[in-house]
């Protein structure tokens, strides 16, 4: 445990010297880029579903952070939260722009889970079927901690970093979300 | 939410080939270089229609401030003027918003005719224009009795080209500097442009027949002020008069 979180700092730091750098030369932002490419293409393409559009968001969203990487400061935060951040804002404006349909990728793995966190009383087939319905009427700050945490299972750290709160105020708003939630899914 | 959703299983997990063939760090250093580079452009516009604003709005009080001051024309005329008449040197400068503040010598300045010898006439009026501004001094033009259309009404009517100039076929404009005193008459009547003693002699004589002024005031109390006036003798409308005579 101790030997991982030494790991952790040390990549941190690494981190912290790379961003330094890229202010001063931005050429040395390619170690940045190589590094989270994929993770944010990934993320992006998750929810657009389009490879060609993936391809112009994530380099909009790199370009975003590397002309306001002065802006960055190190706190302790992953620089990947600050990434996915800004994809999840490219993403938003995305489909406020061109009102697209928004996609929610949902594994079978994750299905389960929520299933298990919403009710045990009916089956995971009717939840399934119920699903849609019931995410358009969250609120997109509702949706994106659902998605975050639930269909794409990240840590409640991460979700907090991502969407720049705490931890704690992440799992308050988590189980608030998901008893709304039940309520519309057993309402009849 | 109103957005319309779609919940779907995850497609295939895209290779890692593929996805690194989207990469692109050459096209977007080339990006934030440009957008860098406009952004300075933007910034330094901001910057320059700021200060451009800001001069205009600091400079605007000042403009009105020579508005309303004598210009220096006139104040070099009037201290070349033999013999100044006392009152008009201690007289302060008084200006009366709606007739001088914005164009103190334009209202008079060009009046179109139709015909006649005289196309244009100007006024000039220096009362005491070293002095300081004055604002609670209330100032007012002299202007002839029927107004400036019957003043060039009657020039046209009475203005005799010299014969005796005929054969040089001399045409243009004397201009006449004369000073309306406190009774609206004219005295002093001087050529600051001369085209010719013939022509003097026929301007002065015009200057002195015309129809009454009223004074200027100062105050409400008549003062002496000085007028300038063009007077353009042109050949062919007195040929005309010849003909007819």
């Amino acid at each position: 445990m101790i030997k991982e979180q030494r790991q952790q700092h040390k990549q941190l730091e690494n981190e912290e010297a790379l961003i330094r750098n890229s202010k001063a030369d931005p050429e040395a932002f390619r170690l940045l880029y190589e590094k989270y490419f994929k993770r944010i293409f990934l993320f992006v393409h998750h929810r657009i579903g389009d490879k060609a559009l993936t391809a112009d968001i994530t380099s909009q969203i790199f370009l975003k952070a590397l002309t306001n990487l002065s802006k960055f400061q190190f706190r302790g935060l992953p620089f990947s939260a600050w990434l996915f951040r800004i994809a999840l804002n490219e993403c938003h404006d995305f489909f406020r722009k061109t009102k697209r349909e928004r996609l929610v990728t949902l594994a079978d793995d994750a299905a389960e889970i929520l299933h298990t966190e919403l009710t045990a009383e009916t089956g995971l087939d009717d939840l399934l079927v119920k699903l849609p319905k019931i995410l358009e009427r969250l609120s997109e700050s509702e949706l994106q901690i659902i998605e975050l945490r639930f269909f794409e299972q990240r840590p409640f750290q991460e979700v907090a970093d991502i969407l720049g709160i705490t931890e704690t105020y992440a799992k308050v708003k988590t189980y608030r979300i998901l008893e709304k939630m039940r309520k519309l899914f057993l309402k009849p | 939410m109103k957005q319309k959703l779609i919940v779907m299983k995850p497609k295939p997990e895209l290779s890692d080939q593929e996805i690194r063939s989207y990469m692109d760090f050459e096209g977007l250093l080339a990006k934030q270089k440009q957008a860098s580079a406009s952004k300075y452009v933007m910034k330094w516009s901001v910057v320059l229609l700021a200060g451009l604003v800001a001069g205009v709005l600091v400079w605007l009080p000042f403009r009105n401030d020579v508005d309303t001051t004598p210009n220096p024309g006139a104040h070099q005329q009037n201290e070349g003027q033999p013999g100044p008449e006392p009152e008009l040197e201690n007289f302060p400068v008084a200006v009366k918003q709606d007739t001088l503040s914005t164009e103190p010598e334009r209202k008079p300045k060009t009046v179109p005719l139709s015909d006649g010898p005289i196309s244009s006439a100007s006024i000039e009026e220096k009362p005491a224009a070293d002095k300081p501004v004055n604002e609670e001094a209330f100032y007012l033009q002299a202007e002839p009795v029927k107004g400036y259309a019957h003043l060039y009404q009657y020039f046209r009517a009475a203005l005799v080209y010299p014969p005796s100039a005929i054969q040089d076929s001399v045409q243009g404009v004397s201009t006449v500097t004369f000073t309306i005193n406190k009774e609206g008459m004219p005295e002093d009547i001087m050529i600051t442009q001369s085209l010719g003693q013939a022509f003097d002699v026929e301007a002065i004589r015009l200057i002195q027949q015309m129809p009454a002024w009223k004074p200027a005031t100062y105050n409400g109390k008549p003062v002496k002020s000085k007028i300038t006036l063009p007077v353009t003798f042109q050949l062919k409308k007195v040929e005309v008069s010849h003909e007819q005579k």
